[in-house]
């Protein structure tokens, strides 16, 4: 009816990256043009959140309609609920990343403009990456979320911890990045195609010569993942990286950049993994390394936590054994006999994923609103119940949430990836991760501890950012959402399954749109 | 304000009628219901989280308010579906709640509400004499520093009430039943600085939990054998269970085993029994919280629920007649233990316990509506003796100082009729109610209860009206004893606390004279049809909600004019003449102490064993607590102490630092070291790729 409004709202066009560039280039724009810093943050913050709205809407005009998950962009891009739900939970990442680092602006003696300018760009580079179809469009959104980051972690210039933070990640990220580049390599070579649906056709035709080199690159594709999510062994640049980053940001490569990297990696393991049985039950092929390094993230993840004494290192390891539950539930998906309990599997991660970007994404916000000039990881929570019980009911439900305790989204989350888990057959991953999880009890519990049962340091007095309302939205927003995703899960889970089952059905050639352009002719 | 209520109501009705559409509820409804617990709720969260920076009258404002406007919903949603819905249930509007596998079938459950002909009296008697003892309160807990927490809480028990008199399915009753349980025993030991209180607490709430466990067991073989524990779905099943004989006697022990698990959860939330010994202590709390709690609403949770799933009690055998052999036996037990009880609560308390025992007799013996009946009508005259007993109580701490027991003994009151007129009289017309004397509410349902015992067709239905008899002349008696030892006669306490005492403010007169108009007026909904051409109107209406169980069905098949008037006189004649009599006794100047010089002379064992109570509570102590604490001493010595804490947590514990501290040095810091272990599990891990 509206054709204008359709373009628009519509996702033809890939709207939502386009409103946070959009967004992003006002953001700048403002920041360039205003006279004094501290009137600009307000229209900065709007014009940011304005985007990330806008972006919401157009994905919810896109889920809302009865559609078929189409290829567009010339097959580069892949519209399907799956990638919208990833979508959404980038973008509850990024709108929370916006209200904490209103107030912690002012101690990295930057603009918000360009802060959140970057955040905008990272988060349109998330948002292709987790609708990407095809090898080109993998790396090129995987190096656009990255490089932005890469800066947004070195952000606080007056910090040297800042600084080696951002040296790390980026040296690191380039070696990763390397492997991701060279595993693709290898699997063009052989198979001849870019589309990931193609590549699994191809590998799944058992007498090609050179199978085993492209295995090889997709386990190198595999580890570049790994290394994004922080898996273990290619975990150690996530404690120094996570600690050294500003903490808003530290938040926003916490759940954004997993939604974004799990987005990833799950369509690759649906799409591009050799389809053996014809569609009718998922690859098995390299389980062995998931169920590795899914058992290692967990067991080191959890373990290492508990002797950290610094609250924004502790959860940094427990991002790390929360990427082993997650892969876990990668395993799960690839062990079921069955493409339906595959999809079962794969909308447990997808709720669990919604599930630790509140826990998480809350409790870093409460770092954020902790967070003093001389103590900048925000780690002192003594006797927090103290100086302000409301803080400290929230950081608890984090707590409460990360740990998997009942009544939280937590609990639901971890419910569903281990009877996945264990339906599939994998008891004694089950077990691990059991047991991994039981010690991390331990050190949430701790903080709870710390908050309730200790008296606040004495120059700790009166948090001087109280009235910081953007933090204390994103808590209050977070702490319902932990809560009602663990009393009330129906409704979310209803549409992880939705997600999950666009994606496992047995695929069909999904049609690709943009017809005037024609296809790139086949290599074959 | 009324007339936009009234408009709404009949704009919801006119767009029902237009669409042509009347059985499906119009949303005004919906809404209404979804209000009606809501309403408490939000009352809650604002004086939980805020009600500290409010004085104590805009507290209590804010919680009267709060029931108040779920009582107006209520009556919008009754009007509904009394003139509107033919019958149709109203529900709310409800999501799902959550959905697992329970023994193999898929097990959805919804958070929603539905409204039907039972739900009406559950309803208004919930937030009608909530909202009164609301209000009440706030005069009585004007001066307490808890203020907001007591506010708070009560609003939460309405809350949690509703939840469990409204919810369509046995999970969200289990909530509510949990619920009030949880605020019964924040209430009790409201004044938790005193150790006897918090303790009363506590015993009200291990002695629920017995209970509870068997609510859960009744819950789980419900839901293993019918697959759902949606009540109307359940009645549905149930009732099409019952036409079919085989299958109905090859699980027979299913239906029994559930009905009696489901039936200790009601012994213990309302008091029969042996796990009524929770509810005398309870009179610890605030009065209001005695009369709101535990009198009116939380303890006829389990008649509550028995009539709820009368449809599955209809397909067990023996446990129908047992529930009212039990009834039948709390009535009498507590009814005489009250006969000589001093202080004014306890008196009233064990009364609750008897009066409880009355619902469980009609229960058990398939008169539900009359149940319902008598579950109504007490909640009325009980309510409004609790709150008396509470102005005269508030009138006395004037002089005895707040919290001194002296102020609840009837031995130092007397003569209160001079400085209370209103209370006096108001409370002469709960006792009234209470014996049973014509025209007031009680003697209506309480004859019904007594004749249905007479024309039962089961063999316990004799011994049950001898019992029943028995606790209705006792019932008159101590009614009247209590009455005349505050109000008439020669005060019997100290001079200052005569001069201090006085009538209680406006906020708590006005809810009593509510109380006692509806304690004479609440009975005349049920006529029995011998007297003046009455219809057992409120008999019809709730007639279609229950399933009566096959030995009671005959009724009414047979005309029992006669049986009907000849026990309607002989209970009259007891109840007129008991309380006549304990009036005479008790009035005159000096009975307490000529009562206790005939006891110590011939009846002192009879009496001293009254007093104490049958020493149930020291009975418990020995053959239950004391057994339990030594051995969960022992456990705790040895499993807790020693193996667990010990060697597990400690244990592993340090180890488990041990190895951490060992692990932390390998995150070095130095980049090149980070990727060298890169490279190396890239490697192995690629090999375990392609040799897997």
């Amino acid at each position: 009816m509206y054709p204008l409004l359709e373009t628009l709202f519509g996702f033809d066009v890939f709207m939502p990256v386009v409103w946070l560039f959009l967004a992003a280039v006002v953001c700048v724009s403002i920041e360039l043009g205003a006279k004094d810093r501290a009137g600009a943050k307000l229209p900065i913050f709007y014009a940011a959140l304005g985007g990330v709205l806008l972006a919401f809407v157009s994905l919810f005009n896109t889920w809302g309609g009865a559609f078929e998950p189409h290829l567009i962009l010339n097959g580069g891009v892949m519209i399907d609920r799956f990638g919208l739900f990833l979508c959404a939970g980038v973008l509850i990442g990024t709108a929370l990343c916006c209200f904490t680092s209103l107030g912690a602006i002012d101690r990295l003696r930057i603009g918000l403009g360009d802060f959140l300018g970057l955040v905008l760009v990272a988060a349109s580079g998330m948002l292709l990456l987790v609708t990407s179809y095809d090898l080109i469009m993998i790396f090129l959104s995987v190096e656009l979320m990255s490089l932005a980051i890469y800066v947004l972690a070195g952000i606080n210039r007056s910090s040297g911890r800042s600084a080696e933070a951002a040296m790390k990640y980026f040296v690191m990220g380039a070696f990763a990045s390397g492997f991701l580049v060279l595993g693709m390599a290898l699997i063009y070579g052989v198979t001849q195609t870019i589309s990931l649906a193609e590549i699994g056709d191809a590998l799944a035709a058992k007498d090609n010569a050179y199978r085993n080199v492209a295995m090889l690159g997709i386990g190198m594709v595999v580890i570049g993942f790994a290394f994004k999510v922080g898996a273990v062994p290619f975990h150690q640049w996530v404690p120094d990286v996570y600690t050294g980053a500003p903490t808003p940001v530290t938040g926003f490569m916490a759940v954004a950049v997993k939604f974004a990297a799990f987005g990833a990696l799950g369509r690759f393991v649906v799409e591009a993994f050799p389809d053996t049985l014809g569609g009718e039950k998922f690859s098995p092929f390299g389980m062995g390394m998931f169920w590795a390094i899914a058992a290692l993230s967990m067991v080191i993840g959890n373990w290492l936590a508990v002797t950290q004494e610094n609250v924004k290192r502790m959860l940094a390891y427990s991002s790390i054994a929360h990427s082993g539950y997650l892969l876990m539930g990668i395993v799960a998906m690839q062990a079921y006999p069955d493409s339906l309990g595959s999809s079962d599997a794969m909308s447990a991660i997808l709720f669990y994923l919604l599930v630790y970007a509140f826990g998480t994404g809350g409790a870093f916000a409460l770092l954020t609103w902790t967070a003093t000039d001389s103590n900048e990881d925000g780690g002192d929570l003594r006797g927090l119940a103290k100086r302000s019980p409301g803080m400290a009911l929230a950081m608890s439900i984090f707590m409460l949430s990360l740990a998997g305790i009942p009544l939280t989204g937590g609990f639901i989350g971890k419910y569903m990836l281990f009877s996945s888990a264990i339906e599939a057959g994998e008891i004694w991953l089950a077990v691990i991760g059991i047991l991994a999880s039981i010690v991390g009890a331990f050190y949430y519990l701790r903080v709870i501890v710390l908050m309730y049962m200790k008296d606040p340091t004495p120059g700790e007095a009166e948090a001087k950012n109280a009235d910081d309302w953007g933090v204390r939205f994103a808590l209050l927003t977070a702490s319902i959402a932990t809560v009602v995703l663990g009393l009330m899960p129906n409704p979310f889970v209803a549409r992880a399954e939705n997600a999950s089952v666009t994606i496992s059905a047995p695929q069909q050639p999904a049609p690709v749109l943009n017809a005037a352009i024609p296809a790139a002719p086949s290599r074959s | 304000m009324g007339e936009l209520l009234t408009s709404f109501l009949l704009s919801a009705a006119d767009t029902a009628e237009k669409s042509g559409n009347v059985c499906e509820c119009p949303h005004m409804a919906k809404l209404a219901l979804t209000l009606v617990p809501l309403l408490p709720l939000l009352g809650f969260v604002i004086n939980a989280f805020w009600g500290k920076k409010l004085t104590p009258k805009a507290s209590g404002t804010l919680a009267s308010l709060s029931i108040g406007a779920a009582f107006v919903c209520a009556l919008i949603v009754t009007g509904h579906y009394v003139w509107y819905a033919n019958g149709v249930a109203v529900e709310s509007y409800n999501v799902s709640w959550f959905t697992s596998q329970l023994f193999g079938k898929e097990f959805d459950v919804n958070l929603g509400l539905r409204f039907d002909h039972l739900s009406v009296v559950m309803a208004l008697v919930i937030t009608g004499v909530g909202t009164l003892i609301h209000i009440y309160s706030v005069g009585y807990m004007a001066h307490d520093k808890g203020y907001w927490r007591y506010f708070a809480y009560l609003n939460l028990f309405c809350f949690a009430m509703l939840c469990l008199a409204l919810g369509d399915n046995l999970v969200l009753l289990f909530l509510g039943w949990e619920g009030v349980g949880l605020c019964s025993y924040l209430l009790i030991g409201f004044w938790y600085e005193d150790e006897e209180k918090a303790k009363a607490g506590k015993k009200a709430f291990v002695v629920n939990r017995i209970g509870d466990l068997g609510f859960l067991v009744g819950m789980m073989l419900l839901a293993w054998h019918f697959g759902t524990l949606d009540t109307a779905e359940l009645t549905k099943s149930a009732g099409e269970l019952a036409k079919n004989t085989a299958e109905l006697t090859q699980n027979q022990w299913v239906f029994n085993a559930a009905c009696i698990s489901l039936f200790v959860g009601a012994v213990g939330k309302s008091a029969q029994i042996p796990l009524y010994v929770w509810l005398p202590d309870a009179m610890a709390g605030p009065t209001p919280v005695s009369a709101l709690i535990h009198a009116a609403t939380m303890v006829t949770a389990g008649v509550y629920m028995v009539c709820r799933l009368s449809a599955v009690y209809a397909l067990s055998t023996w446990v129908l007649p047992a529930i009212a052999v039990v009834g039948a036996a709390t009535a009498i037990f507590a009814a005489s233990i009250g006969l000589v009880q001093r202080d004014i609560k306890k008196v009233l308390a064990y009364s609750t316990v008897s009066q409880l025992g009355y619902m469980f007799m009609a229960v058990g013996l398939g008169a539900y509506t009359f149940a319902v009946f008598h579950l109504m009508t007490h909640a009325f005259f009980k309510a409004l003796l609790f709150l008396g007993s509470g102005s005269v109580i508030h009138s006395l701490e004037h002089g005895y100082g707040h919290g001194n027991p002296d102020s609840q003994d009837l031995r130092l009151m007397g003569g209160l009729k001079e400085k209370m007129p209103v209370t006096c009289w108001t409370m002469v017309i709960g006792g009234l109610a209470l014996s049973g004397v014509p025209i007031f509410a009680g003697f209506f349902s309480k004859d019904e209860i007594i004749l249905s015992a007479w024309l039962s067709e089961l063999g316990v239905g004799k011994p049950v009206w001898i019992l029943g008899i028995g606790a209705a002349a006792m019932t008159a008696f101590y009614t009247a004893r209590l009455i005349a030892l505050t109000f008439f006669g020669k005060f019997r306490g100290p001079h200052h606390v005569w001069e201090h005492a006085h009538e209680s403010p406006r906020t708590m007169t006005v809810p009593l004279v509510i109380l006692a108009i509806m304690s004479v007026v609440g009975g005349l909904v049920n006529i029995p049809h011998n007297l003046a051409h009455g219809a057992d109107n409120f008999a019809q209406f709730l007639s279609g909600t229950f399933t009566t169980p096959s030995f009671a069905q005959s009724h009414g098949e047979h005309d029992h004019t006669s049986a009907e008037w000849g026990n309607m006189l002989f209970s009259v004649v007891i109840a007129i003449g008991m309380f006549y009599a304990g009036f005479k006794y008790y009035s005159r100047d000096g009975a307490l102490s000529r009562a206790d010089a005939k006891a110590s002379a011939g009846l002192k064992p009879v009496f001293t064993t009254l007093l104490n109570k049958y020493y149930v509570d020291e009975l418990y102590e020995k053959v239950i607590v004391r057994p339990i604490r030594i051995g969960a001493q022992l456990f705790f010595v040895f499993i807790d102490m020693l193996l667990i804490d010990l060697v597990f947590v400690n244990g592993s514990a340090f180890v488990m630092g041990a190895l951490s501290h060992l692990m932390r040095r390998v995150q070095t810091g130095v980049v090149s070291f980070y990727l060298y272990t890169f490279s190396i599990g890239a490697v192995i891990l690629l090999l375990v790729l392609l040799l897997w």
